[in-house]
């Protein structure tokens, strides 16, 4: 294949980066409402919900954020351990969520000297509250649908391999 | 403690090992000191050789001869009644229990543990 040049970037190109030739695949026995466990990052071992498939491949999933602390995420499949768990999300929309909505903030200009005499403290990451407002109205339906019920519960709890447990013997 | 269930043709035996797992089967004849012929024509064991490390020997005895045909075997079962008398030993009810953790989904896993620290939860309390 031959190799290709960007002589003139132009809008078109940049856009293409987002969409991979081959998506992921996803897993035939994933649907929406689909409990998940994570299984590296920030987040292992935390059950998730399934919400739907990005278009640049990677799987969005919600804790609920008031559940389990886990927001509006994105992951890529091979991160994520099925069950067959589901639970009732026809009440959930999101439409809204899309690549674009996990775009990074620019960076602070200016050396790391300059900032340091400029605040003195590391500036802790803010949320927007376009982005809490998501998490809420994308949960909302969620958390009613679970309230008071075991799966609350089951979502709050961590996957943890106890003694005497053999992952490949166990059915998820 | 003498030894009550001997390796003899209508032994009922559990299969312990192999594609037949967690199947009973009888047994119909003595190879050698290991192995022995089986046969389950109401579990679905296809009449076998079988090594008696792979068997688990139940107290439950049908009465045939040495080498008894399938069919002869059937009908013995099912005078005797072996399915029933199985299912009351409780040895078939801690096998089916056992059966049924190891399908437990992760979902009913979690449900048992909640139950568990519900339950410890409560006899704590009284406890005081």
């Amino acid at each position: 294949m031959v190799k290709r040049f960007d002589w003139y970037k132009g809008e078109e190109n940049e856009e293409k980066k987002q969409q991979p030739q081959n998506p992921t695949k996803l897993r035939h026995n994933v649907q929406a409402g689909q409990v998940l466990v994570i299984l590296s990052g920030r987040f292992r071992g935390k059950r998730v919900v399934f919400l739907k498939q990005l278009q640049s491949g990677y799987i969005l999933v919600t804790g609920p954020y008031k559940v389990n602390g886990v927001p509006l995420l994105r992951l890529p499949q091979k991160h994520t351990l099925t069950t067959s768990k589901i639970i009732d999300v026809a009440g959930v929309n999101t439409d809204n969520v899309t690549d674009a909505y996990f775009k990074k903030d620019k960076k602070v200009k200016g050396t790391k000297e300059e900032q340091f005499f400029q605040d003195g403290k590391k500036k802790k990451a803010e949320v927007s509250q376009e982005k809490k407002d998501t998490q809420k109205a994308v949960d909302a339906s969620i958390l009613a649908a679970i309230k008071g019920k075991t799966e609350a519960k089951y979502l709050r709890d961590v996957f943890t391999l106890h003694k005497g447990q053999k992952a490949h013997e166990l059915v998820f | 403690m003498a030894i009550t269930r001997y390796v003899e043709p209508g032994r009922v035996a559990l299969v312990n090992y192999g594609k037949n797992v967690h199947k009973l089967g009888v047994i119909v004849d003595i190879l050698d000191e290991n192995r022995v012929l089986l046969d389950g024509p109401t579990t679905g064991v296809a009449r076998e050789v079988y090594p008696l490390k792979r068997l688990y020997l139940t107290g439950l005895k049908v009465s045939i001869l040495r080498g008894a045909r399938t069919k002869t075997l059937s009908k013995a079962l099912e005078k005797d009644n072996i399915s029933e008398k199985w299912e009351k030993t409780s040895k078939a009810k801690k096998h089916a229990l056992k059966m049924k953790r190891t399908s437990l989904n992760d979902y009913d896993r979690f449900v048992v543990s909640n139950l568990k620290r519900r339950r410890a939860f409560e006899l704590r309390r009284k406890a005081k």
